[in-house]
């Protein structure tokens, strides 16, 4: 049996493609049935940015699984070289650890995809489509994700324009427990920090805007209020984070619109993030006291700083993805010697109680537990080094498929089933 | 800080240790105890160093740092209570005491400080701190030195002890102020390095800040109140004395800092200046009334 891995990313397949292959979870549960008879094992990730399959299958039956997956989604992708990857081995095992520690993310080293991994093996493991051998390569990968987000600076600091906001908002009020916050602009960017702001749990939401409702809009979403832009110096005295996402024309707040209001909240912090292009924020208003003025330049220092150290953390990442696959392989090859080994083991163990139940009978009571013992300590010690040599020998890779089939023809393995008082005689 | 060499020369009696404790086996424990705490001190202020510069630490250091401030302070109580069991009067009576006693306050101060906004990240400006002040007071301190009988009283116990414990949170007040000064200015100027990612938020510094300034200022109110009590048996004439006038101007640039805080409700910068400036008076007031003018109100 192969580890195999199939699929399509945002680096090979443009979003177009990748959204007529993800699969619900429904879906996926489906077509997870469907890959039975051609892989015993078999996971199925898919996010809005990858639609991986992994699956321990029999040689041969590629072509098999690939059809299948197109059919599941009424497409041709799976069966496009160009946009699709496929892995197999350590390979497959190593593209797992390095998804699971955002190695292979959009956003390097963002922390979904580990929630994402750990769900599709979730879904395999509920519809019964696991065992031993993906539940060992999903087990790795997800303790290897949050082992590296955890001891490196992979997934450390903040890498988008609302969550540095979020950020900087907690380096200045510690929490944002309480405090209100007063979002200037219903356009993308105002939505995207409005969202932010939101689910950071800021206590109130203001959205104000040119066309009120498009602020009112907005405002629902996040369980705000929607105001016209006129009214946002009323709102000043009472906001604690103000994001000005609106462009075009004079400085919407400067220093003669933010000093009353500074004295009429008792000079309480104000965070000013200026994220239009043009400036809506006069940069003289970070001369205030307590006022902490950041423009976009600003906010992409932060953004660049961390995208920096996350780099340079991905390195060690990816040694540790490579060792973690390399020992995940190792323990595959060991596993296809286990059943020969058990059955081994168990044939001398059978042979060793039936002499010994013959010979006991014919020794004083005092003397069974010592020739018991001894009987023990002699099987363990002839299987001690075919145990020890075939295990490593699979381990490295170093081809124990002859020794094995010589092991099972000399000790007649095949026939233990069929011939259960061989030893009778 | 108090010092007998002025009121020895001055007629007060003086007295040596007033507990018949085996003298020789407490000289001993307190020289080991001695000897020990600048190295536990070492070791927390190692622990707190390694879990502000390793971002990454989630282990021992970050996990051990406090039990090991903790550990450091019983062991400096045992210790200061030690000395004042063997000498028989408070261990505020000669520098090398009194920077024992200030080192306790300050680590004291910052534990619950610390406790209180679950801040550890302060701990390597202030341990390393506290190390120093043990390590002066170790290396110096003769725990079988006279003084002058005056200063057994219980008056000056609760005077000298709340006055250690004022400065020592003033101490902390500064600190934290000149590291919100240091964060604020920073994010001011969009730089975002080491100072930004590794201190606590603005809000937490000035918390740490308000909660030590109130400590002190409440300590330093008592210190003074006892001491006029006290001193108008004890020292007469002792209002005029240079060191209770800046005392006394030490505690009113205080309490114009909290009372702007908490009466007028201004927030902003306010209180750090205030903060950073008592504590510049409090040094400079102090050493230029000791430089400069003759007293009997010992401080040194």
């Amino acid at each position: 049996m192969d580890l195999l891995c199939i699929g399509l990313s945002h680096v090979t397949a443009p979003v177009e493609t990748r959204e007529t292959v993800a699969f619900a979870p429904g879906e996926a549960r489906s077509v997870l049935a469907d890959l039975e008879d051609v892989a015993p094992e078999a996971v199925l990730v898919s996010t809005c940015n990858r639609t991986e399959l992994y699956a321990r299958t029999a040689p041969g039956s590629l072509s098999t699984i690939v059809d299948r997956l197109d059919h599941a989604k009424g497409t041709r992708v799976f069966a496009y070289d160009a946009l699709t990857y496929r892995h197999s081995g350590r390979d497959a095992a190593r593209h797992l650890m390095r998804v699971a520690c955002g190695l292979d993310s959009m956003v390097l080293g963002e922390d979904q995809i580990l929630g994402q991994v750990e769900e599709g093996f979730e879904l395999a493991c509920a519809a019964g489509r696991v065992d031993a051998v993906l539940t060992r390569l999903f087990g790795t990968a997800i303790h290897l994700g949050g082992k590296m987000r955890a001891e490196t600076d992979i997934g450390r600091g903040s890498v988008s324009v609302g969550s540095v906001a979020v950020g900087l908002a907690k380096k200045i009020f510690g929490s944002l427990d309480g405090k209100s916050a007063l979002v200037v602009g219903a356009g993308e960017m105002g939505t995207l920090a409005a969202r932010h702001l939101a689910d950071a749990g800021v206590a109130s939401l203001a959205v104000a805007n040119r066309t009120v409702a498009k602020a009112e809009a907005l405002a629902a979403a996040v369980s705000g209020r929607g105001l016209p832009l006129c009214g946002v110096p009323a709102e000043l005295p009472g906001v604690d984070i103000i994001v000005a996402a609106i462009g075009g024309g004079a400085p919407l707040l400067n220093r003669t619109t933010i000093r009353p209001a500074l004295k009429a909240r008792g000079y309480r912090p104000l965070l000013v993030l200026d994220i239009s292009v043009p400036r809506s924020v006069a940069p003289e208003v970070n001369r205030l006291e307590n006022v902490f003025l950041q423009d976009i330049d600003a906010l992409r220092k932060v953004i660049d700083g961390n995208l920096a150290r996350r780099k340079k953390a991905a390195r060690t990442v990816a040694e540790e993805c490579d060792a973690a696959a390399e020992r995940f392989i190792e323990w595959t090859r060991r596993l296809a010697v286990d059943p020969t080994l058990r059955e081994l083991r168990d044939l001398l163990g059978d042979v060793a109680e039936r002499e010994l139940a013959r010979t006991l009978r014919k020794l004083p009571a005092e003397h069974h537990a010592d020739v018991e013992k001894l009987t023990l300590s002699l099987v363990n010690k002839i299987l001690h080094t075919p145990t020890t040599r075939l295990r490593e020998g699979a381990a490295k890779g170093n081809g124990v498929v002859g020794p094995l089939a010589a092991l099972r023809e000399v000790f007649g393995l095949e026939e233990d089933h069929e011939h259960p008082d061989r030893d009778t005689k | 800080m108090f010092s007998v060499d002025r009121l020895r020369g001055e007629g007060f009696p003086t007295r040596r240790g007033a507990v018949s404790i085996e003298s020789s086996t407490m000289e001993t424990c307190l020289q080991s105890q001695a000897t020990f705490l600048p190295m536990l001190y070492l070791l927390a202020a190692t622990a707190y160093g390694v879990a502000f510069f390793h971002e990454q630490d989630v282990g021992i250091s970050r996990r051990a740092a406090t039990p090991l401030l903790g550990f450091a302070l019983v062991m400096h109580a045992t210790y200061l209570v030690m000395i004042a069991l063997h000498t028989g009067h408070a261990p505020f009576t000669s520098v090398w005491e009194f920077l024992a006693s200030l080192g306790f306050s300050i680590a004291s101060c910052y534990l619950l400080l610390e406790v209180l906004t679950k801040t550890k990240s302060t701990g390597v400006i202030v341990l390393p701190l506290v190390t120093l002040l043990m390590g002066l007071s170790s290396a110096f301190v003769i725990h079988d030195a006279e003084v002058p009988e005056i200063l057994a009283s219980p008056w000056f116990a609760v005077h000298a002890g709340t006055m250690v414990l004022g400065f020592a949170a003033f101490a902390l007040a500064f600190t934290f102020g000149v590291l919100w000064t240091l964060l604020y200015r920073n994010i001011k100027a969009s730089r975002f390095g080491i100072v930004y990612e590794r201190l606590p938020p603005l809000a937490t510094l000035f918390k740490m800040q308000r909660r030590a300034l109130l400590i002190g200022w409440l300590s330093l109110t008592a210190s003074i109140a006892v001491g006029y009590v006290w001193s108008s048996d004890a020292l007469p004439g002792f209002q005029q004395d240079p060191k209770a006038i800046v005392t006394m101007a030490i505690w009113a640039v205080y309490g114009v800092g909290l009372g702007i805080r908490y009466l007028g409700r201004r927030r902003g910068t306010w209180l750090t200046y205030f903060s950073l400036a008592g504590f510049l008076l409090l040094i400079g007031g102090l050493l230029a009334a000791v430089a400069l003018f003759p007293s009997r109100h010992a401080f040194s």
